[in-house]
């Protein structure tokens, strides 16, 4: 679907951008907001690009910048934190050669971080695009991620 | 031995949340067709003779709120709206998507005999863009009403017709904060509005709305079907009624447990929590979330409400309970709190954007130092939050105070 396509789901109101936004967002192979969509959205809201801009880049979960396919959104709230969240997280960034906030040079893999993503007493907690990973430890996370990947290699065979 | 006493958890686990037939069998709806048969005027009355408190963190008298937003003068032809804040951000928290996943159709219900009270058309739920599940149940929940007649133009034949829709928010704490969250839902940058004025009188598109949090509409029906006196035999004085209680940490069954009011934390840790985990004792529990505060074994038998809690220093908040056993580190609890005000400080107002920083610093500043180092760092902290909280744009700058006072107060030595 192109974002146009995407945008006339929806009447032209202001208070829909956010929705939309999330729309345009899941739509695009970047997982990301491109400069040429917060265009097309300006124009459709009848507002100025500025505008626009300015709320994609108030909220984390949005993004200008193309991600990988999969977004991992590793809390580390409080809870998580206490019940090992960082060492999590050097697991990843070291198992995938990325740093948080970055993506893999073959854009499969985000690592963003996450505050409380609302399954405390099952801490640690990370998100992969829509779907909730709990209970987590080393291993699981290395399963979880591994399955992802041996997704990605048939789909590209 | 206590018991749960469910209300807005009546349903959840125990029926099929995608189906409004299922609610129905299970009672759903007897509150909203007893109010559009009512005076809305007694609906505020009955909210107000029920005691309930916002169970949002605040506690304010929802009946109250309710009542200003009745009276509230229209924007000549004007619309007055009705905002569910679903946005759950408050670290520990899981309350609101326990109810919007497993029972959508009693939070919904609620809202429409809020927005009857008022006599609002139109009504929108905010619910955070990473509750993926809840925003699937939430709108399949307004779907079903507004084909069974619940939504929409003349619900049940009574004349009233209201409207109602889902927006998204997108990862910021600070729109969990009811004049924030409004900002966010016309589609702007989160950033804060002056109070006074209040939602009330001028909310969503600066007109009159009632904006209460997921589980305080959930209470509205039963409430409406028993009446406001027979709700008000539950729970304290002070704090009637129910809350749910989200437990977390070194206990054997984390989880969330709706119980009345006036429940102890040790009732909460020891009997339906089955008590510490992993044979160490217990250490300190932060109540409320990130803008909460801690507590130690003193608080163990005071019973939870409002005004209870705030004698003793200590905060209700969300209902969240966050445990520590004696091996974990409060210092490093208190630098993940810091963290997060820092992360989430919009920036707007200097107090808050410089303060928020300053206070990670300093406290970072005394990691490895000697238990002295640190009462002194933490007290010289305490005084850096306060002034923060007087001179702070909105709430979020008054936040850090909050853990940080009671850490003083409770575990001034022990860091
Ligand atoms: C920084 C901040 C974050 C907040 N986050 C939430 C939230 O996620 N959910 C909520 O219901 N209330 C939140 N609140 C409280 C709201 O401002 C408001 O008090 C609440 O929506 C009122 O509803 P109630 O009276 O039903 O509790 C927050 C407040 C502050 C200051
Ligand atoms: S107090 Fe903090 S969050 Fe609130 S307006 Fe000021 S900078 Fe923003
Ligand atoms: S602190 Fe990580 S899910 Fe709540």
């Amino acid at each position: 679907m192109s974002t146009r396509e995407v945008l006339e789901h929806y009447p032209p109101e202001r208070d829909r951008l956010l929705v939309m936004l999330h729309a345009i967002q899941r739509n695009n192979a970047g997982n990301n907001i491109a400069p040429a969509d917060i265009r097309q959205v300006a124009e459709y809201l009848n507002t100025t690009t500025a505008s626009v801009y300015g709320v994609v880049r108030y909220y984390s979960m949005f993004r200008v910048e193309p991600r990988g396919q999969y977004i991992i959104r590793l809390c580390k709230s409080p809870l998580c934190r206490m019940v090992g969240a960082f060492n999590l997280l050097a697991y990843i960034e070291q198992k995938l050669s990325i740093r948080m906030g970055e993506t893999t040079s073959d854009m499969v893999f985000t690592l963003e971080p996450s505050e409380c993503l609302g399954y405390c007493d099952r801490a640690p907690v990370m998100m992969i695009n829509e779907r909730i990973f709990v209970d987590l430890d080393e291993k699981k996370v290395e399963q979880i991620i591994d399955d992802l990947l041996s997704q990605e290699t048939t789909k590209r065979e | 031995m206590i018991e749960q006493t469910k209300i807005a958890l009546r349903n959840a686990g125990s029926i099929d949340p995608r189906s409004i037939d299922a609610y129905q069998a299970a009672g759903g709806f007897q509150g909203l067709k007893k109010a559009l048969t009512m005076d809305p005027e007694e609906i505020v009355q009955e909210l107000e003779q029920s005691g309930l408190r916002g169970r949002g963190g605040g506690g304010f008298p929802t009946g109250l709120k309710v009542k200003f937003t009745r009276q509230a003068e229209r924007h000549g032809k004007g619309n007055k709206y009705v905002v569910c804040n679903a946005d759950e951000g408050e670290p520990g928290t899981f309350k609101d998507r326990v109810i919007m996943e497993g029972d959508p159709h009693l939070m919904v219900e609620g809202m429409i005999i809020g927005a009857f009270a008022i006599q609002a058309e139109k009504g929108y739920v905010y619910i955070r863009g990473e509750y993926v599940e809840s925003i699937a149940r939430v709108e399949q929940a307004i779907k079903n009403c507004y084909e069974r007649g619940y939504l929409g133009s003349n619900i049940l034949d009574s004349g009233y017709s209201f409207d109602l829709e889902v927006r998204l928010g997108a990862g910021s704490y600070l729109c969990g904060e009811e004049l924030t969250l409004l900002e966010s839902l016309e589609g702007k940058r989160g950033y804060p509005r002056i109070k006074p004025p209040f939602p009330a009188n001028q909310g969503v598109f600066n007109a009159p709305t009632l904006i209460n949090n997921v589980e305080t509409f959930a209470h509205m029906p039963v409430i409406v079907a028993e009446g406001g006196e027979q709700y008000k035999k539950r729970g304290t004085e002070k704090s009637p009624g129910t809350k749910i209680f989200t437990l977390s940490g070194d206990v054997k069954q984390p989880g969330y447990y709706e119980v009345v009011m006036g429940t102890t934390l040790g009732q909460l840790i020891y009997e339906l929590g089955g008590g510490m985990k992993n044979g160490h004792g217990f250490k300190a529990a932060l109540l409320g979330g990130a803008a909460g505060t801690f507590v130690d074994e003193s608080v163990m038998d005071t019973p939870m409400g409002f005004d209870t809690l705030r004698e003793k220093g200590a905060t209700l908040g969300s209902g969240a309970v966050m445990v520590m056993d004696a091996s974990r580190s409060l210092y490093e609890m208190m630098h993940s709190i810091l963290d997060f005000f820092a992360h989430e400080s919009c920036g707007k107002c200097v107090p808050c954007r410089v303060g928020t920083r300053m206070l990670l610093m300093m406290w970072e500043g005394v990691k490895g130092g000697s238990a002295g180092e640190k009462a002194r760092t933490l007290e010289q902290m305490q005084e850096e939050a306060e002034y923060m909280q007087e001179n702070s744009l909105c709430p979020l700058g008054g936040s850090p105070i909050i853990s940080i006072k009671s850490a003083v107060h409770y575990f001034r030595d022990e860091f």
